[in-house]
């Protein structure tokens, strides 16, 4: 937490006037809709929502015997890391290719960040196309394959995975370039001096200054990684072949949307939201020992 | 309070409406039939939308019709609107495009009572649902209200939607299942379009006959999309539920696991599947829609709407044919139903509003407007008397003559192939795509394996459904 | 001209990290080029990466298919109110977690945290019936309410008000500076670059939003670009290359917002740097 000193002024109102704006657009469009959801979890509801009997643990009993649920959790925990180590890598790489300012920087800069400027809907027609499973796929043909990549169960997924990952390394590369150029030109010119190389720089001062942002980058592969979505949806519609894409986000919306089967999606949505607050919650358990605060 | 103040309005307004409504509503039916005349100055009518404020108080009916028809359909659905609303004086029908047809029934399942549309566009496999949730008026209940004679509506085409012997929905958009093939190709292999797809075996025959002597990179594509199969559940002439296909009761459970209907299926499409001349291109039938508009694939399974769009995609360099839709076994005695969708009146306690409802919805299935609609969309009439007109003829000659294979089908058809009715056709739709799609992949995994994962995982949705549908 | 050693890698560096970019964004542009062609040149084998005979009637069919420009407007209004909301609340959010201490704190900013882990679509239904029952459907307060704020947006913020030197807070407190006055005079100017690329941040993912718009919207003349990819995909499934111009032509307005923003976060990264 912030290593700002103690003795603060101001009145004891003061933080939570500030708390005030956002708190009230959570409580009406978050807070209240998910404790909804929690309850919800423990009935059965008609197919518009409504709940009408309750259920005690049977939707979740239900879900953990299913093996449809089963493969979707198993899918979810090969993908997240199939997006979020390789999304953090290249970001990191691009990020670090970057960092100094020259002339003319700005021009692969933008580059960098670009796939960050494209949607998820025009991204997904324009990937559908490199991926065709024809000789005609762009993929292919540099592949020298015929991979058949969103049509086939065994590779479906890591089709996904990579349009994904192209889609969230623009975020990852801003964040980070953020983080490097926090670094005071001095401490960089001293270092110069002592004749440190550039990987020396890189990773004794410019990393560990910028960990804030790294943290927060880390935190933000996590949390998309597990909800991405669109993509999946407009790639591989209902779950993939042989629903090999069917990952717990695109199963909740398959649910609740198109299946009105409300209480199975809510159950899958605690799920998921435990497991995402597991794994952070241990990332936070790190953030005082990583994070470097000036 | 403030609900009781806005019903309490509502019930004032309607009361004053009535009389401007129901008078109006028969000269409106009268007029219908002239209404060719009017559609002339339909453009004009399009740009009088700001007056809207000042009709409502001249007393026009306003009511809101919820569809799914994007693009070129959904063009032609405004024309037709603006059409219908400069026709008459008494209603003012608004069209709202609402996302596909899943998009358009989850945002119908979470609008509050009152706030939704009056017309609801929606697929057929969502009958039970709106039947069961929908808030909805039997369209039956209009018909003999009004003594509506609906003898020249198709009656093959009616049968889906009745139920116990009552119209639930009006029939709009209606397509039926059909080969469509390369006719160059087929020529080139030397075949009869006639005999070239009668069977599953057939279809593989003539696969491996286009792959070899035509020349294409694929023979043929046994496109894996649910509908079809359901289809082909019917060219059997068995059932795909019980409780006489859903249109007696509730379904409990589905039946193509013990009539043989979907081993007779699967056992075949096996076959196809592991044959080197068919290729499957996902599910659905959006990427072999595309792959056959290149003209490299000899044939492939689609809606009879697709006519126009493949032709332009291809550009003159193939010509397109249709085929019925082979038989599962030579011996077949069915026939094949519908797809594409239903007009519902919705309930939104206004009996004016409704009344307005069914007046537009005589309008769209006059035979002269659905001729227009066939046209412009590729969708079949759903009137006999539509097939007779001058200039829908000289369309069926000149310019799509493709459209009556689809059309003879369907006339050849039987009303008990209608096919089956339940409340989780959504879901199963999907079941049965992902097992056909995991049984043509993966060579270890038997027709057997396939019908016992369908009709399980069907079963699960049927009794969550019951269950909470009690 | 003399060239060293050095700056002939400086140079030939600087042509990599191009090479890089161009590696990065060749999926766009291969969009654009595919956009340009007709069904059967996007099926020729091998691929075309240039279209031999380049076609744009696409293009013409897309603007015949939806509205696109009104659709995009509509897009930018509500991108704009959002980034604007939720710069505020987001970054006043934030001041309170990085420059106060106070009860319930720790609680107060995981409950913030807590909101991204939420699966958006098991309360997107519950928003809308929010927003049906108090008649908001079809309005622009509709398409932007549940995203004024984000956790995201917060967290962010603190992140960089926490590289905020605490010797700058004493002494604007020794300059009897209040904290609002700190907040608007002091922290937002020095945050210019993390504000900047928020901005773009939540540019990006405001109009990329389609479920949310689809449900509360119900004519045309609310839809957002979004939508009207959508619409295409279904209507045009044939034609690829009119798919292809829609999403072309959807690119272009956030492409080029990205490539302006991109501009300011850079400046803003320079007037920020702060001295340690």
């Amino acid at each position: 937490m912030s290593s700002l000193g103690k003795g603060r002024n101001g009145s004891k109102v003061a933080p939570y006037l500030y708390l005030l704006p956002c708190m009230l657009v959570f409580a009406i469009f978050v807070f209240w809709p998910f404790i909804k959801t929690v309850v919800y979890s423990f009935t059965i509801t008609d197919t518009r929502g409504n709940p009408i009997e309750f259920v005690g643990l049977e939707n979740y009993i239900r879900q953990f015997k299913s093996p449809q649920f089963r493969n979707s959790l198993k899918l979810t925990f090969k993908f997240a890391p199939m997006v979020g180590i390789p999304t953090f890598i290249i970001g990191y790489i691009l990020a670090a290719l970057a960092s100094e300012r020259m002339r003319g920087s700005r021009i692969y800069e933008v580059m960098y960040s670009m796939p960050m400027a494209v949607a998820s809907a025009p991204a997904s027609v324009i990937w559908f196309m490199l991926l065709s499973s024809g000789q005609n796929g762009v993929v292919n043909w540099i592949l020298n394959s015929e991979i058949r990549w969103l049509l086939d169960a065994k590779t479906a997924l890591i089709a996904v995975a990579i349009v994904t990952v192209w889609l969230n390394i623009g975020a990852n590369f801003i964040f980070l370039l953020t983080g490097f150029r926090n670094v005071p030109t001095e401490l960089i010119e001293s270092s110069r001096i002592d004749g440190a190389g550039y990987f020396t720089r890189l990773f004794r001062i410019m990393t560990p200054i910028a960990t804030p942002q790294i943290f927060f980058v880390v935190f933000l592969d996590i949390v998309t990684s597990f909800q991405a979505f669109a993509q999946i949806r407009l790639l591989t519609p209902n779950g993939g072949p042989s629903y090999s894409t069917n990952v717990l986000i695109y199963s909740i919306y398959q649910s609740a949307i198109r299946d009105s089967r409300y209480e199975t999606a809510f159950t899958q949505s605690i799920v998921l939201f435990l497991i995402i607050l597991v794994i952070t919650l241990i990332q936070f358990k790190t953030e005082d020992k990583v994070v470097y605060y000036q | 309070m403030k609900r009781t103040v806005a019903l309490l309005l509502a019930l004032v307004l309607s009361v004053s409406l009535f009389s401007a409504c129901s008078s109006s509503s028969s000269s409106a039916s009268s007029a219908a039939p002239a209404s060719s005349a009017a559609s002339s100055s339909a453009p004009a009518s399009s740009s009088s939308a700001p007056q809207t404020t000042a009709d409502a108080s001249a007393g026009k009916v306003k009511i809101v019709f919820w569809h799914a028809m994007g693009g070129r359909n959904g063009e032609y659905l405004d024309k037709l609107i603006a059409e219908y609303n400069a026709s008459q004086d008494a209603v003012e029908v608004e069209g709202q495009y609402q996302g596909n047809y899943d998009d358009a029934l989850a945002k119908l399942r979470a609008t509050p009572e009152g706030q939704g549309p009056d017309i609801m566009q929606l697929y057929e496999i969502g009958t039970r649902w709106m039947i069961d949730n929908g808030k909805i008026r039997k369209m039956q209940d209009f018909i003999n209200a009004d003594n509506y004679d609906i003898s020249d509506y198709e009656p093959n085409i009616l049968a889906y939607y009745t139920l116990d012997g009552e119209l639930y929905s009006m029939p709009f958009n209606c397509s039926s299942p059909v080969v469509v093939y390369n006719k160059e190709a087929l020529e080139a292999a030397g075949l009869d379009p006639k005999t070239a797809f009668a069977t599953m075996d057939d279809c593989l025959k003539t696969a491996e006959a286009i792959a070899t002597k035509a020349g294409l990179p694929v023979g043929g594509s046994f496109t894996n999309y649910s509908w079809i199969f359901e289809q082909l559940v019917g060219m059997q002439e068995k059932e795909f539920v019980d409780n006489g296909n859903g249109r007696a009761g509730r379904a409990t459970k589905t039946v193509i696991g013990e009539n043989d209907a979907a081993i007779n299926i699967l056992s075949k499409w096996k076959t196809i599947a592991q044959s080197p001349y068919n290729k499957t291109f996902g599910k659905g039938t959006s990427e072999s829609k595309q792959q056959f508009a290149t003209g490299t694939v000899g044939f492939i399974l689609d809606s009879c709407s697709v006519y126009v769009d493949i032709s332009s995609a291809a550009g003159g360099k193939f010509s397109v044919g249709f085929a019925p839709l082979p038989k599962v076994n030579p011996g077949d005695t069915g026939g094949t139903s519908v797809g594409g969708g239903s007009l519902w009146i919705m309930d939104n306690g206004d009996d004016n509003r409704a009344a307005a409802a069914w007046d537009f919805i005589k309008y769209v299935t006059s035979a002269q407007e659905q001729a227009e609609w066939s046209m412009a969309t590729g969708y079949l009439p759903i009137r006999r008397s539509a097939l007779e007109l001058d200039f829908y003829k000289d369309y069926l000659t000149n310019t799509n003559p493709e459209l009556i294979v689809a059309i003879e089908s369907l006339q050849n058809s039987k009303p008990n192939c209608a096919g089956g009715i339940m409340g989780v056709f959504p879901q199963a739709r999907v079941i049965v795509e992902n097992t056909i799609e995991t049984m043509i992949n993966d060579p270890s995994y038997t027709p057997e394996q396939a019908v016992q994962a369908i009709v399980d995982g069907i079963n699960s949705e049927i009794e969550m459904y019951n269950r909470t549908n009690g | 001209m003399r060239w060293n050693k050095a700056k002939v890698l400086t140079v030939l560096g600087f042509i990599g990290k191009l090479l890089v970019g161009v590696l990065v964004i060749s999926p766009i542009l291969l969009g654009v080029s595919f956009s340009f062609m007709s069904p059967s040149e996007l099926a020729s084998i091998p691929p075309h990466l240039v279209p031999h005979e380049p076609v744009t009637y696409t293009y013409q069919k897309v603007l015949q298919s939806i509205p696109l420009f009104r659709f995009l407007g509509n897009s930018m209004i509500v991108c704009t109110i959002v980034i604007v909301g939720q710069i505020l609340t987001c970054s006043l959010a934030a001041y309170a977690f990085s420059f106060f201490h106070f009860k319930g704190q720790r609680i107060l900013f995981l409950a913030v945290l807590a909101t991204m882990m939420i699966p958006v679509d098991s309360i997107i239904i519950a928003n809308y019936l929010t927003i049906s029952k108090l008649k908001l459907s079809d309005t622009y307060i509709a398409l932007v309410a549940p995203y004024l704020t984000s956790a995201m947006g917060i967290f962010f913020m603190r992140q960089s008000f926490l590289t905020i030197p605490k010797e700058l807070h004493e002494a604007a407190t020794v300059d009897g500076c209040g904290h609002f006055r700190f907040w608007f005079s002091i922290v937002m100017p020095i945050s210019k670059p993390a504000i900047a690329s928020l901005g773009v941040y939540i540019f990006i993912q405001t109009y990329n939003q389609f479920l949310w718009p689809l449900l509360v919207t119900n004519t045309n003349n609310m839809r957002t670009v979004q939508i009207g990819m959508s619409i295409l995909r279904e209507a045009e499934a044939v034609d690829y290359g009119t798919v292809l111009a829609g999403a072309v032509m959807v690119l272009i307005p956030s492409v080029f917002v990205f490539i302006v923003g991109q501009k300011y976060l850079v400046k803003g990264m320079t007037a920020g740097s702060v001295k340690g």
